[in-house]
């Protein structure tokens, strides 16, 4: 019992130390690597190369003042950026960094990081409709119109996966890899999970719920102080989230050619995230009708046939 | 049908191209620099204060308080007195100011100039809290930039 008290706690320390100076590390990466594609510098002043800019802003952001509007609702303005926080810290549970490194490996692994990824847009919608300002509930609308036409292909492409693998423990998915990695058997299913996953962390093409050139910065264009910032861990640790997810879905985890093990996957895991990066500084944004067409239209549809095939393929091998 | 999936592909193809440009230009060196550390060197037509022109054959100015420069300012940033040196020659200026915070740098003065010893400097970095630093008294300063030989930014 006291033994198990220690190792929750143990968790619990490692996974809020992990989320926080991971999404330092990774505002600090986005800068540097928009910064060079632009053919900047980037961050240069505080530290080597910058590398305590990000610690510098989260200080200046823990010591403003927290500004709530006057026709806001309270209740959920301050509850929204918890909401949008507390996935995050849930999904890291069940995340296969090594062979020995989950925390719970529950054997509805899969199914749970989804449902509790998709409570995401819940958080996002109270933040923007809480902010009584149109263009928060602008974003906030946006992002549930986005979330329902990425979330069917998504989630369609992930079942692809299921199919083949027989099982939703996140462990024995990545132990199924161990020959062949997920993306070689499913490659299409491994790029709408991408696309679908560049749209659930709100990012560049599809980052139409914050939109900064049309909607300020859409649903938290209220936030200020350690709330704002509650909002940006979130952001930049669900984009670490959907690497990890892809990992270990799609590339094998924490298998790679010489010695198996944890640095494989944050390996993998890093050069995921340059590429979201990558996209982001690359493409622009969709309007939000197109994206509607390309999830219904494009991305639907082949997720539907990938199903299918699978599912053909599986009955006649078996 | 196929028109549609013709415009996938040419559309997906489209996305790669673009991604392999910018990571091209993510590898080439930046173009911007850590200005106030590392020095730079403004574009050779820029266009700064006026100031007068060293002549290395003379080794100071030519300006014969002429005043031409001072009546065709738009601005009235000049303000000049000269006289004929007692020993004879040229007229000379005794007093000769410029206000920096007036001029629109039209360059007239310099084109009306007879002697052609008006130019702009190439100094940038001009900032300043005290409005009298805008103030240049010419004479003074040909001195001070005769004493110093700076290779770098003020010759
Ligand atoms: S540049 Fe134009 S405004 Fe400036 S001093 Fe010469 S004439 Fe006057
Ligand atoms: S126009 Fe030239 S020569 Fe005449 S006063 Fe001005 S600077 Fe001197």
């Amino acid at each position: 019992m006291i033994n198990i008290a220690i190792q929750i706690l143990i968790w619990a320390v490692g996974i809020i130390a992990v989320v926080t100076v991971n999404a330092l590390a990774l505002v600090y990466l986005e800068r540097k690597v928009s910064a060079h594609i632009q053919c900047r510098l980037g961050p240069m002043q505080v530290g080597f190369h910058g590398l305590l800019q990000t610690v510098a802003d989260a200080v200046k952001l823990v010591s403003k003042e927290q500004i709530i509007p006057k026709n806001a609702d309270k209740v959920l303005f301050i509850l929204a950026p918890i909401l949008a926080f507390f996935p995050v810290i849930v999904l890291f549970v069940v995340m296969p960094f090594a062979p020995n490194l989950i925390c719970r490996d529950l054997n509805i692994g899969v199914l749970y990081v989804f449902s509790f990824a998709s409570l995401e847009v819940i958080a996002i919608f109270m933040a923007g409709w809480s902010s009584n300002n149109k263009y928060s509930l602008l974003g906030a609308m946006r992002s549930v119109a986005q979330v329902v036409s990425y979330e069917v292909p998504l989630l369609l492409a992930v079942l692809a996966v299921v199919l083949v693998i027989g099982s939703l423990k996140m462990s024995e998915v990545v132990q199924y890899q161990h020959k062949i990695w997920m993306i070689f058997l499913q490659p299409a299913a491994f790029l709408i999970f991408m696309m679908g996953g560049l749209a659930d962390t709100n990012r560049s093409p599809f980052d139409i719920p914050e939109a900064e050139s049309e909607l300020i910065a859409g649903f938290h264009t209220e936030y200020s102080g350690m709330r704002f910032a509650l909002f940006f861990l979130s952001e930049y640790s669900n984009v670490f989230l959907v690497s990890c997810i892809a990992t270990a879905l799609f590339l094998g985890g924490w298998y790679g050619p010489f010695v198996n093990g944890i640095h494989w996957f944050v390996i993998k895991v890093y050069a995921l995230v340059f590429v979201m990066m990558w996209v982001r500084w690359t493409l622009p944004r969709l309007r939000p009708d197109q994206l509607m067409n390309f999830c219904w239209k494009i991305l639907t549809p082949i997720a539907i046939l990938n199903l299918l095939v699978t599912g053909v393929v599986l009955k006649l091998v078996h | 049908m196929f028109k549609n999936i013709k415009e996938i592909f040419t559309g997906a193809w489209s996305i790669l191209v673009g991604m392999f440009i910018t990571f091209k230009w993510m590898l080439k060196r930046p173009v911007t620099i850590q200005y106030p550390k590392q020095p730079t060197r403004p574009s050779p037509v820029h266009k700064g204060r006026i100031r007068f022109v060293i002549f290395p054959a003379t080794g100071t100015h030519d300006c014969i308080a002429c005043l031409k420069c001072q009546n065709i300012c738009p601005s009235d940033c000049f303000e000049i007195k000269g006289d004929k040196p007692a020993e004879g020659g040229k007229k000379r200026p005794n007093f000769f100011t410029y206000n920096f915070s007036n001029c629109s740098l039209c360059s007239l003065c310099i084109e009306a100039c007879p002697t052609k010893t008006l130019e702009h400097s190439p100094e940038f970095n001009l900032a300043s809290e005290n409005k009298d630093d805008y103030f240049y008294n010419f004479l003074n300063d040909v001195e001070e930039r005769k004493k110093k030989v700076d290779a770098t930014v003020n010759r």
